[in-house]
């Protein structure tokens, strides 16, 4: 029972934490997707792409609309405040199909917005420069400036994006980046999940510079990675530790029943069926301490995206970041049977090795 | 030697460093004989029951069994032997306390693989006086009792051979006489091959078997005093 609850808490522990390793990162690849394209093709830093190459791009198969964008640094003046930004031109009527245009837009109007002529600015960048849909703003480039007025404000949940993003009309970024090409396509997929799938056929086709979404976001991703990484390491220690405690119980009770399977094996068993009765128990123990594990983690999992939390608004987070992490379950049991037998293995070959002519001649 | 069940010819066994039990023993046992092995306590009779039971390997000599020398078997094939066509008993009973005595009687054949339909512990517990205490655990029973289970567990792979080592060395002088009997009785009907080690030489009338003496290692069918 002990082998079994300590195997469970380890487990129970190890898949809460990949769960949540799993709701960040579902959270932000969520937010992020929400105005970045599956794939982006660029030319390279400072380059422009002058040819058409929208109906090249969407030949390839699987892709599934295409919008091109000129993208570059700028600032946003409002009165004395001023941001630094990044302005994104784009062409709406194709943009909106990259885009949860429903889910975005926080305050504004859609027919307003595909005119062209304004900016839609992310809420926390509007809040930071206190403006709001009407108002006018200065967009200020290497090339020129221009004043604009509030089209739109949008809102993805990640702050990144929401503080420091201006989408406008796609002329009217050519115009502040001084010129009449693109400095991209991005690129919409069936699914997301297979964006690396994509960048060798699209590189062929156009010669640019094929990027994924996440790739965009290397820094957030990779970092959460490691830390997911980190946590897993930690937490399969933690199982080795489960381990230990579950050989000293079997190391304990293989000591206290030497009189049992000497008789076992008076009685004819051989070592392999004495060392395969402890296997047996240990693998049991692992099966289900990872059983027991497994639904706890759930349960607790369950809870936990229930929570309602407070965290730095910087975090954008009302509910803890949660997702049942179910493809990690088949290794985390598999680590805990392992685990279960693993433990049983010293004591099952101490076992083996009881000599039944002892518990003859001790009675003797 | 094809007659007897297990045969030691030139058996000696020395424990390390240098401790000599047995020496130079050549004796046999047939089906269906009654032997008691007499001896103070150490002098070598669970030794010898060890080695006849093929659980001790002796240190010369050989232990012939179906004409061959049963210690050039695989160990597989010797555990095999021991299960199908011996029966051991014990001095303290040497039931298993976590199962019923019903399990354990059963144990063996649980061991050798034989389908539970054709276990007959329970008949064998009605036999020796226990049918009703069949689902009783070993730390309920009586000394008595707990070595009549002892002994149908001995029966229960309906063995050639029964090795009992000291089985009344733990009970009352009346118990004592109430297991030998029951072992005689039982060997009569069931004409297995019976060995018991014992130092109380007053059960030899009960148990009605060939005394043999274990002396100076030397295994004696006359009583030390003719034997010196």
């Amino acid at each position: 029972m002990g082998s079994i609850i300590g195997i469970s808490a380890a487990i129970t522990a190890l898949l809460v934490i990949l769960s949540f390793a799993q709701g960040v990162q579902d959270f932000f690849g969520e937010r992020i997707l929400m105005l970045a394209p599956h794939l982006t093709l660029e030319a390279g830093v400072n380059e422009e792409i002058t040819q058409d190459l929208k109906r090249t791009i969407l030949e390839v198969p699987g892709v599934k609309a295409v919008s091109p964008y000129v993208q570059f640094p700028a600032l946003i003046q409002k009165g004395l405040a001023a941001e630094p930004i990044t302005v994104k031109g784009v062409s709406w009527d194709s943009e909106l199909e990259l885009i949860d245009s429903a889910e975005i837009l926080e305050a504004g109007d859609w027919r307003q917005i595909k005119l062209g002529q304004g900016a839609v600015l992310g809420v926390e960048l509007a809040r930071s420069l206190g403006v709001n849909v009407g108002d006018r703003v200065v967009l200020v480039s290497p090339y020129l400036s221009r004043a604009l007025l509030v089209d739109g404000l949008f809102y993805t949940g990640y702050y990144g994006i929401d503080g420091s993003l201006v989408m406008v009309g796609l002329e009217v970024g050519q115009e502040l980046l001084g010129t009449t090409g693109v400095t991209g396509y991005g690129v919409r997929i069936d699914d997301y999940t297979r964006a690396d799938v994509f960048i060798g056929p699209l590189q062929d086709a156009t010669g640019l510079w094929v990027r994924p979404w996440y790739e965009r976001e290397q820094g957030l991703f990779i970092s959460m990675a490691v830390q997911r990484t980190v946590l897993v390491w930690i937490l399969v220690f933690t199982l080795l530790v489960s381990a230990l405690g579950i050989m000293n119980v079997y190391l304990f009770r293989a000591w206290a029943q030497q009189r049992s399977v000497g008789v076992l094996r008076a009685l004819g068993a051989s070592p392999r069926q004495i060392g395969a009765l402890f296997l047996i128990q240990g693998l049991a123990s692992g099966f289900l301490g990872g059983i027991v594990g497994v639904l706890s983690a759930r349960l607790a999992v369950w809870g936990l995206s229930h929570v309602t939390i407070r965290l730095p608004q910087i975090f954008y987070l009302e509910k803890l970041p949660i997702a049942w992490a179910h493809k990690d379950v088949w290794w985390v049991m598999a680590a805990a049977v392992l685990t279960g037998a693993a433990a049983v293995l010293l004591p099952a070959r101490r076992m083996t090795q009881v000599d039944p002519v002892e518990v003859v001649r001790r009675a003797g | 030697m094809r007659d007897s069940l297990v045969t030691l010819v030139g058996v000696g066994k020395l424990y390390e460093p240098s401790v000599r039990v047995l020496s130079d023993i050549d004796w046999s046992v047939a089906p269906g004989e009654r032997c008691v092995v007499l001896g103070s306590s150490g002098s070598g009779k669970s030794t010898l029951l060890s080695i006849l039971g093929l659980l001790l390997r002796p240190s010369q000599g050989e232990v012939q069994v179906e004409g061959e020398n049963a210690w050039m078997w695989p160990e597989k094939k010797r555990a095999a032997w021991r299960t199908a066509k011996l029966g051991y008993v014990w001095q303290d009973a040497g039931l298993l306390p976590e199962l019923t005595v019903l399990e354990n009687v059963n144990l063996p054949l649980h061991i050798r693989g034989i389908p539970k339909k054709k276990w007959n512990g329970q008949n064998l517990l009605e036999r020796v006086g226990l049918g009703r205490r069949s689902h009783a655990h070993p730390s309920e029973l009586s000394g008595g009792e707990a070595q009549r289970a002892a002994i149908a567990r001995a029966l229960a792979g309906s063995p050639s051979l029964v090795i009992a080592d000291e089985p009344t060395g733990n009970l009352q002088q009346r118990q004592a006489e109430d297991i030998c009997r029951l072992l005689l009785e039982l060997q009569e009907e069931l004409e297995f091959g019976l060995v018991v080690a014992t130092h109380n030489e007053a059960l030899i009338k009960y148990l009605q078997a060939d005394p043999y003496w274990i002396i100076d290692g030397s295994l004696s069918s006359n009583p030390p005093e003719e034997a010196t």
